[in-house]
């Protein structure tokens, strides 16, 4: 088996079941995801209950499914409109070089020279708690490193034979850009792609544990651990069962990122 | 000398950058913060006069110029929701975080260097396997996750320790150091988890050098070579890795000490956040980021003067 072949299958599995688990959420879940059940208070893992109910009796399966498609949803939209900004950014200024290139690249590094979670803090400090402001600032968070990727796949390609022939027959900037040279960027960016949708679950989590990011009553992974952490020690499973949720897509998107980087690069 | 010029200039740069950036940032928004510190019911006098006293109401450039020159002379401000100067609220605090990353720290170092080692060392046996398994998994745990399991299995089921007892380092120093083990743990696995990594692949690309085959025929054993030679080498490419995770420590204190009550700057800038405190948030935000800075450009002069082939290149 190549190297790489390995890692891309395990992560797919992964991957794979908690996409099953959060479709099969968007038309069944064993319970209704905020119906408390007083009589079934504190429940530890059974059959009926597949990962027990937490100190309101509500089922943490169900809630832990049922949350992962807000957590799925922040991710794919922040790594959507961030390779969307990042591929405009990096492409303009591989291309164009000169004086404009060398503005939007040290503004890049400026923002990169702020921790993640500050610049995350920050944009919700500054823009009101939405339920998705949280899409806006892991964006902001992304784009550095994205520009920087499809700018140094553009640069590789910008002075390459083809292009030269291409430009040789009129053909204009835009389309040599858009036709020739963005998808040759595509097999640096999939990689990139995969870890930062990895990136952006972990910081969600994260946000949403600090109760900065996806607002209640809609339950997330990260909310979940938040609200486990104080009955930890009479319900663990309330922890464990958003916790294992969130580290089995991580393994996964990581493992399948590994993997397309050491297949095709 | 020319290098460490040029390294300075850029230093300086990033940070007024850094400080433009946050001042922006903080200044475009829509919303008024004499409107927020008033409350809706105040008149329009007392917000005149209070954006009078904040400056407010001040072009952005004049509002910035006055902001960093008092910045500069340690003046940050004052915090709208605890009502007393920034400079003060970060005085007993800046303790508590360093003396959090700093355990952190150590932790990362005595932990990664040896596994990195033992796992290019053991390489094709079950040993490098398991190591293998739990750098994937210490990489892929969220670290406020790995902090509540710590808690529930270390803290409430064994009893090693108190979990949210915190013991402050003016009464008892040994103590504050106790109470900070934990939470420094938590911080630490997954940057742990990332330096084994990276020194395992550096050593095993070492091994594949040219000198380690020479050392080989010369019949020097393993042990020598991995030891003399080889982590060496692979010490030297794993310090740029310093700054990164100096910067990761930082951040994941700001989370971690939310989970554990620890009152440090962490716990101070999500209460920042929180209560949308902007002079604090901003301060705090241009502390941390300008302390990661400075870390980076210590650890770009150390690798100057620690390799022989950076250190002439830059001379020739």
């Amino acid at each position: 088996m190549r190297d790489g072949k390995k890692e891309l299958r395990i992560g797919l599995v992964l991957t794979g079941i908690i996409l099953g688990l959060a479709l099969i959420s968007l038309f069944y879940t064993p319970y209704d995801y905020n119906a408390m059940d007083k009589a079934a208070r504190s429940l530890a893992p059974s059959l009926k209950h597949l990962f027990g109910t937490d100190s309101y009796g509500r089922d943490i399966f169900s809630r832990a499914i049922f949350g992962s498609r807000y957590t799925l949803l922040v991710a794919l939209s922040t790594v959507g409109s961030c390779t969307v900004i990042a591929s405009v950014l990096g492409l303009v200024s591989g291309y164009v070089g000169g004086i404009l290139d060398e503005v939007i690249m040290r503004i890049i590094d400026a923002i990169s020279s702020f921790p993640d979670i500050l610049i995350a803090l920050m944009v919700v400090t500054v823009l009101n708690l939405g339920q998705f402001t949280i899409v806006a600032a892991l964006c902001i968070t992304f784009v550095p490193s994205f520009t920087r990727i499809v700018r140094t796949a553009t640069l590789q390609y910008k002075n390459a034979e083809f292009v030269k022939n291409l430009r040789v027959f009129g053909v204009s900037d835009m389309r040599i850009l858009l036709v020739h040279i963005f998808p040759n960027t595509f097999p640096l960016l999939l990689s990139t792609i995969v870890i930062g949708l990895s990136n952006a679950i972990l910081a969600e989590a994260a946000m949403s544990y600090l109760g900065l990011g996806i607002q209640p009553p809609i339950p997330s992974w990260g909310r979940m651990l938040q609200e486990a952490q104080t009955i930890v020690y009479t319900t663990p499973w309330a922890a464990v069962c958003p916790g294992i949720m969130i580290v089995v897509t991580i393994v996964g998107l990581n493992c399948i990122g590994e993997g397309l980087r050491k297949l095709y690069l | 000398m020319k290098y460490f010029l040029r390294k300075t200039l850029i230093l300086v740069l990033t940070v007024f950058l850094i400080s433009v950036f946050t001042f922006i940032a903080f200044h475009i928004i829509p919303g008024d913060p004499a409107g927020l510190i008033l409350g809706t019911n105040a008149t329009e006098e007392q917000l005149e006069a209070l954006r009078e006293q904040l400056g407010t109401n001040r072009p952005l450039s004049e509002q910035y110029s006055s902001w960093i020159s008092g910045f500069v002379k340690g003046d940050f401000g004052s915090s709208i929701r605890y009502r007393m100067p920034v400079s003060a609220l970060l005085k007993g605090r800046l303790p508590v975080t360093l003396a959090l990353g700093l355990i952190s720290l150590a932790i990362i170092l005595l932990l990664g260097i040896p596994l990195g080692i033992l796992a290019a060392r053991m390489r094709g046996t079950w040993v490098e396997k398991v190591i293998h398994f739990l750098t994937i998994l210490g990489i892929s745990v969220p670290n406020f996750f790995l902090c509540i399991l710590l808690m529930w299995i270390f803290g409430m089921v064994l009893h090693f320790f108190t979990p949210g007892e915190y013991i402050s380092y003016t009464k008892n120093l040994p103590g504050f150091f106790r109470s900070l083990f934990w939470p420094a743990i938590s911080i630490a696995i997954p940057q742990t988890a990332i330096l084994t990594k990276y020194i395992r692949t550096a050593m095993l690309e070492e091994l594949g050098e040219d000198y380690v085959r020479t050392a080989r025929g010369k019949g020097a054993g393993e042990t020598w070579i991995l030891y003399l030679h080889v982590l060496k080498n692979a010490i030297v490419a794993v310090v740029p890795l310093i700054g990164m995770i100096v910067a990761s420590v930082l951040s994941g204190s700001i989370i971690i000490e939310q989970v554990y009550g620890i009152p440090g700057m962490g716990k101070l800038l999500i209460g920042a956040v929180t209560s949308r405190d902007f002079p604090l948030t901003q301060t705090l935000v241009i502390y941390i980021t300008v302390l990661i800075v400075i870390t980076n450009f210590l650890v770009d002069i150390a690798i100057q003067l620690i390799d022989p082939r950076i250190r002439l290149s830059g001379k020739s």
